[in-house]
């Protein structure tokens, strides 16, 4: 089956009817369904041009967070004094690092993926929502080769692993869902908007702080709690850590916050790409 | 609604905002403004396409011609969903494939076979479907062992031919292609364009826009012609053929006076083709009077054009170079006085200069020709730097089939009149059509 109608289908006389009219029709979750083959392409290109462009390939993911905990090692552990509790400095920045790193470099480049496809978007159809979610998938592969280095890390402390990891993949996955409506909504707006080039990287670089990469949460008082965990990643990072490194789960309140935030963001970011999608080729 | 039409559309129309399609915003402008930037008053408005209305029958190969910003696209990628219209409603049924540009989904960091299961997806197949016609999309391009190479490593010819023979293997019952013709060398060419008819003749629908009206006409059961967004004549291939050359260039016989000051040029204008008359005549006279058809071309014809140059200075030209082209945009004669060093530069003085080109011998197949002429120092090609004034076409020359009494009556004549003769870049040219075209230009400043 090549794809499914965008617009209005039917079946009249045994032959499929395909609708064209000015009218926007319903998020095409069907032919979303259909075209995934197409996104598995999307992720496997993302993943080979990587790898085949850079010279150390795969180690990009180690290299990075294993640079990042070693400056908030020394400005945060040891000239700052962030306490930790039992956990060192640098397995802790490093855990927080992991899922920031994830979160930050996909979406930036999901926000640029229209832009970077810009002849595809322009010349073929297919579901435009397939482009910034598939490098948000390719990131999982870094997420993961990460994660290695932070079972090394994490064994090195003689830190043992406990049944909490199973509530790894669901932290991981609050990330996720943040980062593609987060995902979807920039890239639409840079289509539209060049600015939102320059915005991105400044955004994110303020949301780390506000974010528990460097510090622990619960240094936030909590009264401020629920207020913080509008913030999803906040509460990502805090239940990663409580997988991980057996630090303190954060209140209820927060995550429930946090789960409720990213799913409007899930929602609103495929209505307000679905909205704008129509007129991407106009403006490219 | 016909009952075994495929596409039905009706009264489509989409509107730009000016400004919309090649700007896009900034976040600024949209603080500044408020809400005023939502209005759309006081904003231009274009209609790309205005109530278009065809339909297209099953196993139809339709053409749509028209000129560059009539809408043809526009109309392609509506029908191919990329952008939606703003009024009107199409039906469309079965599966639809659209190829509106080979090779855009192409990366060059993957090889070959990459890049054919990368390119497939996205133009709609499953991965089963192009693991089943690999071979055959590789046979077709002709690139076995180049399949593991990086696409960066290709030539141009290598991965257009690629590209098209991926496009060429989507299987759809209605296809929307635009421009893929133009790929390869022009033996390849020739195997698209076979590949082309053979999909037409294989009963799936076809809708099929190419500036190559030959090929238009050779792949085409009906045409459709748009000019400024509207549909202006939908019928058989060779009426809208037609109706698209009238609108394109009036074209021009013997004794036409023809202004050029208003035509789309090239170059630095300080120097400019104002005027030219055409005159022909059987090859030994100057102009033949009193016959019927006096204003009629044939081939063998002595044809002289005499143009007004004005020149803002006086000055030296290196070149004065005369083109002549199908009008599908092979260049079948490019005559060049910089190649005659018995004429030596020109000079023209400032103001009104006329010049005379005369081809002693005129050798074409009927039908229309572009003609081109240009003037250029230093010496160019056709587009290129040093260009002071060119216009490809000048006009458009109608040959006509010759009467027998005219026809092929001994060898050509070399003539010596004037200031030199210069010897056709291109003395024999093998043109599509059959022809055999020679030339000498002779040319005489006044």
């Amino acid at each position: 089956m090549l794809w499914h109608p965008w617009t209005a289908v039917s079946t009249v006389d045994g032959h499929r009817w395909t609708v064209i009219t000015p009218n926007r029709p319903p998020v095409p979750w069907r032919e979303l369904w259909a075209r995934r083959e197409l996104l598995g392409f999307l992720v496997w290109r993302e993943l080979k041009i990587r790898y085949k462009q850079t010279a150390i390939g795969a180690a990009w993911a180690i290299f990075q967070p294993l640079v990042a905990m070693a400056i908030f090692s020394v400005i945060f552990g040891r000239l700052v004094g962030v306490e930790t509790g039992s956990v060192p400095y640098a397995t802790f920045a490093l855990t927080g690092l992991i899922l920031w790193i994830f979160f930050a470099n996909t979406v930036g480049q999901a926000s640029n993926s229209l832009l970077d496809n810009e002849r595809i978007v322009s010349k073929v159809y297919f579901p435009r929502l397939l482009l910034p979610v598939a490098p948000i998938l390719a990131g999982l592969l870094d997420l993961l080769i990460g994660s290695a280095l932070l079972i090394g890390v994490v064994m090195l402390d003689a830190n043992p692993f406990t049944w909490r990891l199973v509530v790894a993949p669901l932290a991981v996955s609050l990330g996720v869902a943040t980062a593609v409506g987060v995902g979807l909504v920039l890239s639409a707006l840079n289509v539209h908007f060049r600015d939102v080039k320059y915005v991105v990287p400044f955004m994110l670089q303020v949301w780390m702080f506000a974010s528990p990469v460097v510090y622990p949460s619960d240094t936030v008082p909590d009264a401020w709690r629920p207020l913080y965990a509008i913030n999803p990643v906040s509460s990502a990072i805090a239940m990663f850590r409580w997988s991980v490194l057996g630090s303190p789960w954060p209140p209820w309140s927060a995550v429930g916050v946090s789960v409720a935030v990213a799913l409007i963001a899930l929602a609103v970011g495929v209505r307000v790409f679905h909205r704008a999608e129509g007129t991407f080729a106009d403006v490219l | 609604m016909s009952s075994d039409a495929v596409i039905t559309a009706t009264e489509l129309g989409k509107r730009y905002q000016l400004g919309e399609r090649q700007q896009y915003g900034a976040l600024r402008d949209v603080l500044a403004g408020g809400f005023r930037r939502r209005s759309t008053s006081g904003r231009e408005e274009l209609w790309a396409l205005r109530d278009v209305s065809f339909t297209v029958g099953d196993g139809e190969v339709l053409g749509i011609i028209g000129r560059n910003g009539a809408g043809k696209s526009t109309l392609l990628k509506i029908l191919s969903r990329i952008t939606m219209p703003t009024v009107g409603e199409v039906r469309m049924r079965g599966r639809i494939g659209s190829l509106l540009e080979v090779g855009s989904g192409f990366h060059p960091e993957l090889t070959g076979t990459e890049n054919v299961f990368l390119n497939g997806a996205i133009l709609g197949m499953s991965r089963h479907e192009i693991r089943a016609k690999l071979d055959e999309i590789v046979a077709f391009a002709e690139m076995d062992a180049f399949m593991s190479t990086p696409v960066k490593h290709y030539s141009v010819g290598m991965f257009m031919r690629l590209a098209f023979a991926v496009a060429a293997h989507l299987d759809a019952e209605i296809l929307v292609v635009d421009e893929v013709l133009a790929v390869g060398d022009a033996r390849f060419q020739q195997k698209c364009l076979a590949k082309m008819g053979e999909v037409a003749r294989s009963g799936r629908s076809v809708l099929f826009v190419s500036h190559n009206l030959d090929a238009t006409l050779a792949l085409c059961d009906r045409g459709i012609v748009l000019e400024a967004g509207e549909l202006v004549y939908d019928g058989d291939t060779r009426s809208a053929v037609d109706t698209y050359r009238r609108m394109a260039g009036v074209t021009t016989r013997s004794g036409d006076q023809l202004d050029l000051s208003g035509l789309d040029r090239e170059g630095t204008g300080e120097a400019r083709f104002e005027s030219a008359r055409i005159d022909a005549g059987a090859r030994s006279e100057p102009a033949r009077h009193g016959a019927d058809d006096s204003a009629a071309v044939h081939s063998g014809d002595r044809l002289t054009i005499t143009v007004d140059i004005d020149a803002a200075e006086a000055q030296s030209v290196a070149s004065l170079g005369l083109t002549v082209g199908t009008e599908g945009g092979l260049m079948l004669l490019n005559l060049d006085s910089a190649d005659a060093p018995a004429i030596g530069p020109i000079a023209l003085s400032a103001g009104r200069n006329r010049l005379t080109l005369t081809l002693p011998e005129l050798h074409l197949a009927p039908g229309r020709y572009r003609v081109g002429l240009r003037l250029a120092n230093p010496v160019t090609t056709r587009i290129g730097s040093g260009a002071i004034d060119l216009l490809d076409p000048a006009f458009v020359l109608q040959v006509d089939e010759a009467p027998p009494s005219v026809r092929g009556d001994g060898s050509p004549e070399p003539s010596g009149t004037g200031r030199g003769t210069v010897a056709t870049a291109a003395p024999v040219v093998h043109h599509g059509a059959g022809s055999l075209v020679a030339g000498a230009m002779v040319v005489e400043c006044h």
